[in-house]
């Protein structure tokens, strides 16, 4: 790339070929006013407030799309750009409603903002007062289209980011308007996901999110601050709006990162809702049917009591949620494992975890990477989704999957148990009928690319005779897997997405991962495997609390200790086990909880806008979760009711070990070193 | 039903087939299927945003973008009376009313029976005869609100 000199506003400003004229002011600290414009999304010179003047050319041009070359002299800011820029303004604000004592973004609005900062005091021409719909369908998200600029920053989200593509523009000139699906209304949609990125992006009043207007205007709010969402495995960043000590409102960051900076729905909505549910504020003690109120003190020696006998007489088991920070699961091991040399400690969702480490042990040993950064999934050029539903398990993936196909051409092949998820968009749907013809079909897939790749050529014969074979043991058709085959072997750069439910079965795991091996899918982090597991920090269990063998439910405990951030159901069998035992423990920050029914003591715990630490996330990356809001009340923080515990039980655990999830899966080798392993070596 | 929309994805795939992969195709597409099928219904767009994988959103923005696309039935004759200037002087007002009024629907609209579609254009080239109402390909002059009756009942 070429460096390239610019002279803007009479400074020098460097920036690279094929830069546009305002990348380069911005990079050099110039200030061009934008409405139209989002860095991440494609520049569509809608707007016209970006419009410079340039040299010996005799138009103004919009900086967002105009290529900057080198020795070119602009001005940002003459008189004559200033009066264009605010004649502009006054023509979307004649145009539409802008009548800003009746917006609920007033204060909170770029377009606003705009105005005022160009001295625009008046309008010059007629209002036009036409009558749009106020799209009230929707029980979140509202769509006030008299309100709107048409910057089509919405739509390019929706389709760039979010991959659904809900939103475009319909009609034209003064009666164009945004427009749902086929001429829905946003409530009626059939593709929006609900995820709110779309009112996050625009600058008006527009689209907004009912549920955090009027909650205060984001330059209003006391602190902003940057943490992480912990409901699913992709741990995606977030910021959170705080006034007068609640959260106002949870936002993604910047769509201008490598991941998009999107926030799903759970992480939109699940977060900030979770701040209003009803705490545990107190230690409670259960008497008969309900539960009466008790001090720390009182509270921590009846559970120090219990938990002692049941240590003695080998009865005790502690099972604590995988959304711990690294921080909080190494307090559990260094006080139940090391302190008191329990072996029954484990993790929600056990098996699946186990599984998982099991299937990529091998891959582990030789030194891999066995995984990539799920944002890859924007590299590859075919996307092979292995059992996974990510709209449920992890809707960023959902989004990385779509957009990867729709925009990047990706192909999409669907191997599982049932119909891809992504019906419209598939492109080879291999539906097998058990989960034994599904393994089965991995395996021999992985064959046939590995002979063909070796054979370096003529796919006829080979392919012939053993697709037969494999279609055979799959219970799927020929011509299916030699689909199959032709978008794998088609592929440079293929990636697998591999579902939670999948991680149970060890051998289906290594399955997948030799085929990705056959089919050459290296990124330059990892193996291009994209596992879903299950919860913001489930790596971080994986060599912190998650047991070798599981224990769960093979014997009737006397006592459980169990911790939940009470952000999630948490599964069934470990409900059932933990309603199996004789006196239970439940540390939880929420009264609505399956769990709360369960407990013998409650003990309030610190909510995720409460606590501190690190999550360590499929993306690749420890992602720091932050106090948001301090602890109320007799909540205390994890670290200091241990500590009185410990104390209770007569233990001084070691101070913990430095997080250790960083390097369990540390690529040493180039991810294309990696070798195909036999099943057998994980099968049991 | 299901057999009549599996008629409609037959028919969607035949149009679609020659275009597949290639740029810049929607537009003859929607052509297309509005020369089979009238105007552009819904399930149409269903079909083929999902054989051509572009989302339906985006279908239905260029549908309503372009004068010429339709995604409401039109009638078998279109009615196009016109409102410009020498019109309007000479009284197509008047005639528009009638029209509405014998048909029971208003501007832009299609009567139930598919017979009649409804519309008001910008000058038809014709001022000399004014007021003027196009019928399908024909075009009537010098139109009194009496006179009009009698012309569309020539179309069935
Ligand atoms: S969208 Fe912005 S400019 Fe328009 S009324 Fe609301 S606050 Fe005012
Ligand atoms: S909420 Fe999300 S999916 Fe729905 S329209 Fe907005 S951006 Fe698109
Ligand atoms: S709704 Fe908002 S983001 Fe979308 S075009 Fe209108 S003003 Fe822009
Ligand atoms: S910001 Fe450049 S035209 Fe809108
Ligand atoms: S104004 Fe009607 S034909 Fe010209």
């Amino acid at each position: 790339m070429k460096d390239i000199t610019l002279n803007i506003d009479g400074k020098i400003c460097k920036g690279t070929e094929g830069d546009t004229i305002l990348e380069v002011a911005r990079s050099n600290d110039v200030y061009i006013p934008t409405l139209c414009f989002l860095e991440g999304l494609t520049p569509i010179g809608s707007c016209r407030m970006c419009v410079v003047e340039v040299e010996n050319n005799p138009k103004m041009m919009t900086a967002c799309t105009t290529p900057a070359q080198d020795g070119m002299v602009v001005s940002t800011g003459t008189e004559k750009l200033r009066d264009y820029r605010r004649q502009m303004l006054e023509l979307i604000f004649a145009g539409r409603n802008h009548f800003c004592m009746y917006c609920s973004q007033s204060g909170d609005c770029e377009l606003q903002d705009m105005a005022i900062a160009h001295g625009m005091d008046r309008v010059r021409y007629p209002y036009l007062y036409a009558d749009f719909e106020n799209d009230a369908t929707h029980r979140d998200i509202q769509i006030d289209h008299n309100r709107c600029i048409l910057c089509l920053r919405c739509i390019r989200v929706c389709a760039e980011k979010v991959g659904t593509h809900t939103l475009d523009l319909q009609k034209r000139g003064w009666n164009a308007t945004i427009v749902t699906d086929l001429g829905r209304k946003l409530g009626e949609s059939s593709t929006c996901t609900t995820c709110g990125a779309c009112a996050q992006v625009c600058p008006t009043g527009t689209i907004t999110l009912r549920e955090f207007a009027y909650r205060g205007r984001r330059k209003d709010c006391d602190s902003v601050v940057e943490s992480v969402c912990p409901l699913c495995s992709v741990g995606c960043r977030i910021k959170a709006y705080v006034r007068t000590g609640s959260i106002a409102r949870v936002e993604g960051t910047a769509v201008n990162e490598p991941d998009g900076g999107q926030l799903c729905q759970k992480g939109r909505w699940t977060l900030p809702r979770s701040a209003e549910r009803e705490r545990i504020s107190v230690p409670m003690i259960r008497e008969g049917s309900h539960y009466r109120e008790a001090t720390w003190e009182e509270a921590l020696d009846l559970v120090a009591k219990q938990f002692r006998k049941a240590h003695e007489a080998d009865s005790d088991g502690v099972l604590v949620s995988s959304l711990c920070t690294d921080e909080e699961l190494g307090l559990f091991v260094s006080l139940f494992k090391d302190g008191l040399g329990m072996e029954r400690i484990d993790t929600f969702d056990g098996d699946v975890l186990r599984g998982f480490v099991k299937g990529f042990e091998p891959f582990r040993k030789q030194g891999v990477r066995p995984f990539t950064a799920a944002h890859k999934i924007l590299d590859s050029d075919c996307i092979v989704n292995l059992s996974a539903d990510p709209d449920e398990e992890a809707p960023v993936i959902a989004s990385y999957i779509r957009v990867g196909v729709l925009r990047n051409g990706a192909s999409l092949v669907n191997i599982s148990c049932s119909p891809s998820p992504f019906r419209d968009i598939t492109d080879v749907d291999a539906v097998t009928k058990t989960p034994a013809e599904n393994i089965r079909l991995i395996e021999g897939l992985a064959g046939m690319v590995e002979a063909l790749k070796a054979t370096g050529g003529d796919p006829e014969k080979t392919v012939q005779v053993t697709a037969a074979e494999v279609a055979e043991k799959a219970g799927l058709t020929e011509e299916m897997v030699v689909k199959i085959l032709g978008s794998l072997m088609d592929s440079k750069k293929p990636v697998f997405v591999l579902g939670g439910c999948l991680s149970r079965d060890p051998a289906t795991v290594a399955a997948s991962v030799n085929l990705a091996i056959a089919c050459g899918a290296f990124f330059d982090d990892g193996i291009g495997m994209v596992p879903l597991v299950v919860s913001g920090n489930s790596l971080g269990t994986i060599n912190t609390v998650l047991a070798d063998e599981p224990w769960l439910g093979k014997k009737k405990l006397d006592f459980m200790y169990v911790y939940s951030t009470g952000l999630v159901p948490e599964d069934e069998a470990s409900l059932s086990a933990i309603s199996g035992s004789r006196f239970v423990v439940v540390q939880c920050p929420f009264w609505a909880h399956p769990l709360v029914n369960l407990a013998d003591v409650l003990l309030p715990a610190p909510a995720w806008f409460e606590r501190s630490g690190h999550y360590c996330t499929i993306e690749g990356e420890r992602r720091r979760l932050s106090v948001v809001i301090p602890p109320k009340g007799e909540v205390r923080g994890l670290a200091s009711v241990l500590k009185d515990l410990s104390k209770d039980l007569g233990v001084t655990p070691e101070k913990p070990k430095e997080a250790p999830c960083g390097n369990l899966f540390a690529s040493e080798k180039p991810p294309a070193a990696a070798r195909m392993v036999s099943l057998e070596e994980v099968r049991d | 039903m299901t057999i009549q929309a599996s008629e409609v994805e037959e028919k969607i795939r035949e149009i679609v087939k020659p275009w597949k992969g290639k740029q810049g195709s929607l537009i003859p597409i929607l052509q297309a299927i509005q020369h089979d099928f009238g105007y552009l219904q819904e399930d149409a767009i269903e079909i083929l945003s999902r054989e051509i994988g572009i989302p339906t959103a985006e279908i239905y923005g260029v549908g309503t973008f372009y004068a010429q696309f339709h995604l409401k039935p039109r009638g078998r004759h279109i009615i196009r009376i016109c409102r410009g200037t020498a019109c309007h002087v000479r009284g197509s007002l008047k005639i528009l009313e009638k029209v509405m009024d014998i048909l029971k629907i208003s501007e832009n609209e299609t009567t139930e029976d598919l017979r009649f579609t409804l519309e008001p254009v910008a000058c038809l080239g014709a001022c000399g005869l004014a007021p003027v109402v196009m019928v399908n390909d024909v075009t009537y002059g010098r139109l009194t609100p009496d006179s009009i009756q009698p012309i569309l009942e020539n179309y069935k």
